[in-house]
């Protein structure tokens, strides 16, 4: 490689960026299909999840 | 809607059928409201196909083989000989599953029986499409290279795909409620979105799983752009780059936990489509200025 072409190659160099690791938060429950769903697409019982005893892990009134 | 003379119930999701036979032709097949617009009539090409029927016991058939996922509550997935076994529990009814349904790999087809008196089946009346039965079937089939269900409010405005996406709480049933007020929008769903690839792009298809809202409609439109909900005390529009847009898109997705290849077909899917349809975040206000701020960034 010439001088020249380091140069250009340079130029067109995107600068370089630190990996950046990032914390992302999950809801187990919800990507597994396991907490509450309304009572519309529940049948007949109602909603079945383990919220019926437990109000406090219920997605239910949330949008 | 009553199925009657034995007919099945066929239910189309993002041109994804799931038929569901009774096995007893004196039980009742139901729907539930939710479902009912997307029940069809028509021969669905894609189609998987269910026959349940009572359980000959006080329980549904009890798991037997080798674990290959549990949810830790609700409902678990086992691997029997060459087959798929699903169980489904509820506190409501035991400890023993109130429904079994033993899939071929595919989860092309089915056969499962049900606990009498229980959330399927009861007074001779049988509801196969109970939360979370039907969505898990279709997640299943969905990994297998068909596309991908996120947690998002999905809208069409005048034949362009807006879809928000959000986990529980973040604005997604408020977001459809300041579309609607608007006018002129679709809603697809206001809680469960399928993308599936088309062409060289993607659409996005509304399903029964909605939200608080209670928005569900049969139809798709063209993906034009994904915006990720966050609330903020003012609005603002902020594209992501590919590697952060698939992060967010993944979290918010339900790609098939339990399967590697459903997993990695799920990130190629969502990395590809990040490379092809602007990903964005949406700081908002829960209020009209919102839908504003997206419109000034709609093309």
């Amino acid at each position: 490689m010439n001088r020249h072409d380091g140069s250009r190659h340079a130029a067109t160099r995107r600068a370089y960026e630190a990996p950046n690791l990032r914390r992302v938060r999950l809801v187990p429950d919800e990507a597994v299909l396991a907490s509450c769903k309304n009572n519309a697409t529940a049948g007949p019982a109602g909603p079945i999840q383990k919220c019926t005893g437990n109000p406090a892990v219920c997605s239910h009134n949330a949008s | 809607m009553p199925a009657d003379g034995g007919r099945p119930l066929v239910l189309e999701v993002a041109r994804i059928g799931l038929e569901v036979r009774a096995a007893d032709p004196g039980l009742r097949l139901v729907a539930e409201p939710a479902h009912m617009p997307f029940l069809t009539e028509a021969t669905v090409e894609d189609c998987a196909s269910v026959t349940l029927g009572p359980a000959s016991g006080r329980q549904a058939r009890k798991a037997s083989g080798k674990m290959l996922f549990d949810t830790g509550s609700v409902w678990r997935l086992e691997e029997v000989g060459d087959n798929r076994l699903l169980t489904f529990r509820s506190p409501l009814f035991g400890r023993d599953p109130y429904l079994s349904v033993e899939f071929d790999r595919e989860y092309a087809r089915g056969v499962g029986e049900t606990l009498v008196g229980g959330p399927i089946l009861a007074a001779g009346e049988l509801h196969p499409f109970v939360y979370p039965f039907d969505e898990v079937v279709f997640l299943a089939r969905l990994s297998r290279g068909r596309g991908v269900l996120v947690h998002a409010c999905g809208l069409a405005l005048g034949g362009r795909g807006l879809l928000f996406l959000g986990t529980s709480g973040a604005g997604k049933s408020t977001t459809a409620r300041l579309w609607k007020e608007r006018g002129g929008v679709t809603i697809l769903s206001d809680d469960r979105i399928v993308i599936r690839a088309e062409g060289d792009g993607y659409r996005i298809y509304g399903t029964p799983w909605h939200g608080e809202a209670g928005w569900e409609t049969p139809a798709s439109a063209r993906l034009d752009a994904v915006y990720i909900l966050d609330q903020a005390p003012r609005n603002r529009v902020q594209e992501l780059k590919p590697s952060t847009a698939v992060a967010q898109m993944m979290v918010r997705a339900f790609p098939a936990m339990w399967d590697q290849k459903g997993l990695e077909f799920a990130v190629r899917f969502l990395a590809r489509l990040a490379e092809r349809v602007p990903v964005r975040r949406l700081q908002f206000l829960p209020d009209r200025t919102a839908v504003d701020c997206v419109l000034s960034a709609v093309d």
